[in-house]
């Protein structure tokens, strides 16, 4: 008997249209790590409430050993041995404290308080929580908020954690050790199912089921579904070491390799193996990289040694310093990655950008202009320098999507025909039909389309510098990757670009300047390239360098000569090539090897 | 438009952290000592309670939350000027209260009920200040939800939402910060876009829909949040109705039982009057 | 009460406490008056998880308003004396959620965005006719200043709050509402 069946299950929403689940059936036995993916939309929050009966199927069933949870009997020990966390941390916490939030969940149980006290003890524990213990929820990082919910989950001692993007809110290091976490616990035995959109930890999974319009469309493992052709179809590109492993192996005989480290020994195996030939090292690291100039002209806004400090509103510490002596100038044209782990500034220096925060110490000019807490209007100087903030789609609150992107025109002043029609551009430019879409209800639009309208209204106003927090997060694959192509039209258009994210892979590709803060202060202005080729400073940074730029590194140190950088898949090939193909004199075209 | 802080008017707003008697006190026995006191001060008719009260409250504050007086009386302060309103309309010239010996006080000539009348009432706010202020010195804000569900537990038996109830409090306690971080967001989102709150004209739908871009959001994101937190709740085994057990629990000690029995003992002897005596002693004073 | 009830009620509770005590749930009007809005959360409530969530953001809201007026959460105003007495304060609030809910249950079938309307008038009206009762009972004010009142800023604050139900409720729900339907563009 399986230990989770799901069979032919149906399910949708009250008032929604289509189903969210059609006739998906899946089996997951003891002890499985099982990652699911697929589209936004596609079902993978609707399967993960079914997993424990929050939700159930109005056709077909689901068994957690063999209890049907469409029984009302069967609930309790099925949430007993099912746990589930979601995506964000900050809407499960249900404790007065950090301990009495964690248990929460055995005081549901009915256990003796002894009992309860050694579960939340030993889940606190796991988590990495003991010495928060009193704290007040609302006192956590979210990286900690998120392992406080994933204690919460723990302390029920489930069989089974089902994770719905867990992740998704955290940095890159917070990130790691909730994945580190989630090993050890597979590892004693706890089977895993974990919803992610970051096809790097979906990897990490032994068997991978992809989710297409309510249905399973694949199951394999991680592998074989990544070398599916219909992956773009479903929403899904595979992880950056796969697709990179991928065109070499049209070229050198290399495998398939799902992370970085193992393609990395395996290439520096390779170059080991074949006998060295004459290589002209110089040629092989200079041309190529396209050399990047810092762009000249007028800044169209200027930060000059600014500080900021959010005054603590918990009453408990002093002043927390968010910036410190920040200076900073965007160009016409320009387009800036500006990183940093989370708490670093990099949302503060954003408001500050488009002086939603005027400086308290420093100064502000826009277009050479000082601007300071004397000047009447700010208005214009926000159009001017757009801002999208994380999430926007939150921010929605017009019935009509015309009317939701005609809102900061309006206020502009614009009517008529010359608003429709920059209603319409900026439609456009995100790649939203303007007539099929003007009138649809904002609210009843699917979350990546939300966010597009988000980004519209912002863009409508034409600003000549466009800031955008986290433009990508919570978006699926394909659903970034429309919102990068349309940053990269914005760009060509001679917009200014400012964008804050966690994926470095984003930052390389749209952006060829990079700021990173550190503590609030800048720790690296300068050619994007220049800081991915440093992977030990951006892991200081608590960041972690795009695949390429690590793969490389990793090459280089075993003495490999190639150049420092290589930004995308492709550069990177070609500087490979570069090496490999003195060496083995022009043979290496042996093809695809499918080994390990 | 200033930024609207949530967790600044909140968190914890007005607790002193300490050791005293009432600090230590079960939540529900503080609370119910509270409602005595409350009823006490408001059912009180005459000043010499309502005085000896307001001494009382006094010394407790001065010894066990010294830094909680300044604000209780700036509180006072700020409501004495409808406070002065009130008992010129409640007090002066009201016929029962004209007993007594006339008080010239400057241009006005007050008979010594008024005045006595006038007192009480004075009194009858700054007690229910002071106390209010007591309490919240010495007890946390989560401290409620501890006490609701205790003082409504015998309750639940007769189907009483018992432990729903605090549940919705704690709830409320955690959303305020984090939906006042929300609503700073929305309003700089907002504003980015050019808002900037200034109601256009005179007319009400105009200034009402100058909010709504702020509004509208605020409550979408609660219900929002509200509803994957009861998935939350849910997932972790919460039903309405089932049985639990408590990680934390309050020893209960004999001031528990005392210190609310005395206060809620008040209450009827308020109304029995025992300073009667000295009330009427006060009168022929004053005659 | 289930979770989500529990949640709801929560979370309502907390925007209604948040009206409050920030300047959001005072929306400026001409020369310096300003409308609160305060009861919506409260019907909002009532109107889509029902009368007992209505009835918990409501106590929720009155006992706010009682403890604010002592100074808890901040400075207060000379009137907030008024709401030191939970029977102000407190007693009215109860009773926004479950007649709000009356109103939307009557008129529901004439269709929603109407009863919608009239619910955020309903409980509206009800805090204001309530709290300025017992203020009259306890005769902490004169009948004529408290009818002027009513009129002069119960009305406006019921429309006000109406607006408001109606646009958060139909956002919730994806209802459709309004003569106009679709964009206001050309
Ligand atoms: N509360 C809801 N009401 C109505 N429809 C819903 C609701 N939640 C989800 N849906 C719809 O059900 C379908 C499946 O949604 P689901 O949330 O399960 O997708 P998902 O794979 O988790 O997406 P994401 O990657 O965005 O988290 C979608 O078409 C979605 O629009
Ligand atoms: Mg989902």
């Amino acid at each position: 008997m399986p230990f989770i069946d799901v069979v032919e299950a149906q399910y949708s929403y009250p008032g929604a249209d289509g189903g969210a689940l059609n006739g998906l059936s899946l089996r997951i036995e003891r002890g499985e790590y099982v990652a699911i993916v697929g589209a936004n939309g596609s079902g993978k929050t609707t399967l993960a409430l079914h997993l424990n009966g929050l939700l159930v199927p109005s056709a077909g069933r689901v068994e957690v050993a063999g209890l049907d949870t469409r029984l009302a009997g069967s609930l309790a020990p099925i949430r007993h041995m099912v746990a589930l966390v979601f995506q964000k941390p900050e809407d499960q916490v249900v404790g007065i404290s950090v301990e009495e939030d964690a248990a929460f969940g055995p005081e549901n149980l009915g256990l003796p308080r002894p009992e309860i006290r050694r579960r939340v003890d030993e889940a606190l524990r796991r988590a990495g929580l003991r010495e928060l213990r009193e704290r007040s929820p609302h006192e956590l990082s979210g990286g900690q908020k998120q392992r406080l919910a994933i204690a919460g989950a723990l302390a029920m001692e489930p069989e089974c954690l089902v994770l719905d993007e867990a992740t998704a809110m955290l940095d890159p290091s917070g990130r790691s050790s909730v994945v580190e976490l989630l090993a050890e616990l597979n590892d004693a035995g706890v089977t895993l199912v974990h919803v992610t959109h970051r096809m790097e930890l979906a990897a990490r999974a032994s068997r991978l089921v992809v989710l297409d319009r309510g249905r399973v469309a694949a199951d394999a493992s991680p592998r074989e579904v990544f070398e599916r052709e219909e992956l773009p179809r479903w929403g899904l590109r595979p992880p950056a070491a796969f697709e990179i492993s991928r065109r070499l192996s049209a070229r050198l005989p290399v495998s398939l390799h799902l992370d970085v480290g193992s393609l990395g020994r395996e290439l520096v195996a390779l170059a080991r193996s074949i006998p060295a030939g004459p290589i002209d090292q110089a040629s092989a690291a200079a041309g190529r990289a396209a050399r990047w100039r810092p762009a000249t002209g007028r800044p169209i806004v200027e930060l000059e040694t600014v500080s900021h400090a959010y005054g603590d509103s918990r009453g408990l510490r002093g002043e927390i310093p968010s910036l410190r002596d920040v200076s900073l100038a965007v160009r016409g044209g320009e387009a800036i990655a500006l990183i940093g782990a989370t708490g670093s500034g990099k949302s503060t220096l954003l408001q500050h950008l488009n002086a939603l925060i005027l400086p308290a110490r420093g100064g502000l000019r826009v277009d050479g202009v000082p601007i300071t807490p004397d000047t009447r209007d700010l208005a214009p100087i926000r159009r001017r320098i757009g801002l999208v903030f994380q999430s926007p789609e939150e921010q929605l609150f017009e019935q009509y999507v015309g009317d939701e992107i005609a809102y900061g025109p309006r206020l502009q002043g614009l009517s008529g025909k010359r608003l429709t029609e920059r209603v319409r551009w900026a439609m456009e430019c995100v790649g939203l039909p303007f007539e099929p879409y003007k009138d649809r209800l904002t609210f009843a639009l699917s979350g990546g389309e939300q966010r597009k309208v988000a980004i519209a209204g912002v863009i409508a106003l034409r600003p000549a510098v466009l800031l955008l927090d986290e433009p990508t997060s919570g978006l699926d694959p394909e659903g970034a990757e429309e919102i990068l192509g349309l940053l990269e039209r914005l760009r060509a258009e001679g917009t200014a670009l400012v964008l804050s994210t966690h994926e470095m892979e984003e930052a390389a590709r749209v952006a060829d300047r990079a700021v990173a803060l550190s503590e609030g202060r800048v720790a690296f202005d300068g050619a994007a390239r220049e800081l991915f080729g440093r992977p030990e400073a951006l892991e200081d940074l608590g960041l972690e360098a795009p695949a390429p730029a690590r793969l490389l590194a990793q090459l280089r140190a075993a003495g490999l000569p190639l150049p420092a950088v290589a930004l995308g898949a492709e550069e990177l090939e070609s500087a490979l090539m570069d090496l490999f193909a003195p060496r083995a004199g022009g043979g290496t075209k042996r093809g695809k090897n499918a080994a390990v | 438009m200033p930024p609207f802080d949530g967790a600044g008017a909140f968190g914890l707003a007005r607790y002193r952290p300490g050791r005293s008697l009432l600090h230590l006190l079960h939540p529900a026995a503080k609370a119910l000592a509270l409602a005595g006191l409350l009823a006490a001060a408001i059912v009180a008719p005459p000043p010499s309670e309502l005085a000896a009260l307001f001494l009382l409250l006094n010394v407790a504050l001065l010894s066990w939350a010294p830094s909680a007086l300044p604000s209780a009386y700036r509180t006072l302060l700020a409501l004495a000027p409808f406070l002065l309103l009130l008992v010129a309309i409640q007090s002066v010239g009201v016929p029962s209260v004209r007993w007594g010996a006339r008080l010239p006080l400057g241009p006005v000539v007050l008979f010594g009920g008024e005045l006595a009348s006038c007192v009480a009432t004075l009194l009858r706010y700054a007690d229910l200040v002071l106390l209010l202020g007591l309490w919240a010195a010495t007890s946390r804000l989560s401290d409620l939800a501890y006490a609701t569900e205790s003082l409504s537990a015998p309750f639940a038996r007769l189907g009483f939402p018992s432990r729903a109830f605090s549940l919705a409090i704690t709830i409320a306690l955690y959303f305020i910060p984090l939906l006042g971080e929300e609503a700073e967001r929305l309003r700089k989102s907002q504003a980015a876009r050019g808002l900037d709150f200034r109601p256009r004209g005179l007319g009400l739908i105009r200034a009402v829909r100058a909010f709504l871009p702020l509004l509208v959001p605020l409550m979408v994101l609660a219900l929002r949040h509200a509803e994957n937190l009861a998935r939350a709740m849910e997932a972790r085994g919460y039903s309405s109705g089932g049985t639990h057990t408590r990680l934390a629990v309050h020893p209960v000690r004999p001031a528990d039982v005392l210190v609310p029995a005395v206060s809620l003992l008040l209450v009827p002897l308020v109304l029995l009057d025992p300073f009667r005596n000295v009330d009427s002693l006060l009168r022929s004073l004053a005659l | 009460m289930n979770a989500r009830k529990i949640a709801v009620a929560g979370a309502l509770g907390a925007v209604a406490i948040l009206l409050g005590a920030t300047p959001l749930g005072f929306i400026p009007w001409f020369s310096g008056a300003s409308i609160t809005i305060m009861t919506s959360p409260v019907v909002i409530g009532a109107v889509i998880e029902g009368p007992v969530v209505g009835l918990v953001v409501g106590f929720l809201f009155g006992g706010f308003s009682f403890l604010h007026a002592a100074g808890l959460f901040g400075p207060v105003g000379p009137t907030d004396a008024l709401f030191l007495n939970p029977l102000v304060s407190v007693l009215p609030r109860l009773l926004i959620g479950p007649i709000a809910w009356l109103v939307y249950r009557a008129i529901e079938r004439l269709g929603v965005p109407v009863a919608l309307v009239l619910a955020g008038i309903g409980g509206s009206l009800t805090n204001t006719v309530l709290v300025l009762g017992v203020i009259g009972l306890f005769k902490l004010a004169s009948w004529a200043v408290l009818g002027g009142i009513a009129i002069v800023n119960g009305l406006p604050e019921a429309a006000a709050n109406a607006i408001l139900v109606l646009a958060v409720v139909a956002a919730w729900k994806r209802i459709e509402y309004g003569r106009r339907r679709g964009a206001r563009l050309e």
